[in-house]
């Protein structure tokens, strides 16, 4: 699946939206979703788990947290380099 | 969803097999570094510690952690030093971050620059050659020679898990033993008072383990990468060993015991080489003239340490 910044992408399950940053490509999307794991969020976004965090509405979460349309969620990259 | 084992809160974070809350999984990841530090005597009665940082996690993870001993204990002393290569949008936002932090703490923070100390940034010292070896090269001597002279007793860097793996991978396919007898929790093949003892306190925990700690922890640290980074054989190596740890996980820390169990007949085979000293700056290494002093002949830098 290609993802491209600020483009809606449908999973076909819902017509709202849920709002994703990711933070180490910079970018901001909409993924119109009700709701998903968010395992299966990194795994569409072919995100390895153990290089990001996920962040809902500010509080760090595990892999199997749920986000929902209404979350607000960042995708943080642990990997510091230099 | 898994709640903390411990106290069935919401959990923020889990392994294999058990998930944490936010106040257990600080008190795990604290107690997993303490015990590194304690099992490989990274510590002794009385230190005075210099911190590399760099205002990343691990850096600042490193330095908060050593500053709650440091607390504790009247006779262990710390304090931070900051190699400030010059590489633009880097380097200058993670130099403010370290300064805030050690502020905050009341850390006393030593900067040296590549542009003082060698009159180029690393931004004009990359058109040269491979950024990360002359970057390596420079700040390796820097820290060493600084630690000295502010009569450190070890220095403790922010190198973790994910960081260690690497580098014993990387120096597999390169064949070169001699480098991987120099790793491990607490460094040094060969005691000479001109090397300062190098410390890893974040040696088992891993990049992800950090960053939730530095997240949780509220510690001004961005989750951004050197721009040079892109081009490195680490960085493929690095994506090889996630890939691995995903399908196989527990893969890293197989690679590091196995690495900790031959580590003992590396040091022992590939210590007592004979020593030279510099001519220009008189650091210990292997030929007349060591790698630093040979790149700031090459490319017509400063000598800053010419005695
Ligand atoms: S990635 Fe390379 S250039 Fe950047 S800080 Fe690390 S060693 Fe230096
Ligand atoms: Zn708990
Ligand atoms: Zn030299």
């Amino acid at each position: 699946m290609h993802i491209e910044g600020e483009r809606y992408i449908n999973l076909g399950i819902d017509k709202r939206v849920m709002d994703i940053f990711i933070e180490k490509e910079n970018r901001k999307m909409k993924l119109k979703v009700k709701q998903i794991k968010a395992d299966e969020l990194l795994k569409k976004l072919k995100v390895n788990p153990s290089t990001v965090l996920v962040v809902k509405n500010g509080s760090l979460v595990t892999e199997s947290a749920i986000l929902k349309d209404s979350d607000k969620v960042r995708i943080l990259n642990v990997v510091s380099g230099g | 969803m898994m709640a903390c084992k411990e106290c069935s809160a919401n959990p923020v974070f889990s392994l294999v097999n058990r998930s944490f809350c936010r106040k257990h999984y600080i008190e795990y990841y604290e107690s997993k570094v303490l015990r590194t530090i304690r099992n490989y005597h990274l510590l002794g009665k009385e230190e005075n510690i210099a911190v590399a940082i760099s205002g990343g996690k691990d850096s600042t993870t490193t330095l908060y952690i050593l500053n709650q001993i440091a607390k504790q204990n009247p006779k262990i002393k710390i304090f931070g030093i900051l190699i400030d290569e010059g590489i633009a949008g880097y380097r200058d936002k993670t130099l403010k971050d370290a300064q805030k932090f050690c502020k905050k703490h009341k850390i006393k923070l030593y900067v040296y620059s590549f542009k003082k100390e060698f009159g180029k940034t690393l931004d004009e010292l990359s058109k040269f050659g491979y950024p990360c070896s002359i970057c390596g090269v420079f700040r390796r001597m820097l820290l060493n020679q600084k630690a000295r002279e502010l009569k450190a007793t070890k220095l403790a860097t922010g190198h973790n898990l994910d960081d260690e793996c690497q580098s014993v991978i990387m120096n597999q396919i390169k064949v070169n033993w001699q480098r991987s007898a120099t790793l491990g929790p607490i460094t040094g093949i060969i005691s000479d008072k001109k090397f300062i003892t190098r410390i890893k306190p974040l040696y088992l925990v891993s990049d992800k383990e950090t960053a939730a700690y530095a997240f949780l922890m509220k510690f001004p640290v961005m989750h951004t990468e050197c721009p040079y980074i892109h081009d490195s054989f680490r960085h493929d190596v690095r994506n090889a060993l996630n890939d691995l740890e995903e399908k196989h996980p527990g893969s890293k820390n197989g690679i590091i015991n196995s690495f900790l169990e031959i580590l003992p007949d590396l040091k022992r085979k590939y210590s007592g080489g004979k020593l030279n000293y510099c001519k220009y700056c008189s650091d210990p290494c292997q030929e007349d003239v060591c790698k630093s002093c040979e790149l700031v002949k090459k490319y017509k830098l400063k000598f800053p340490y010419c005695k």
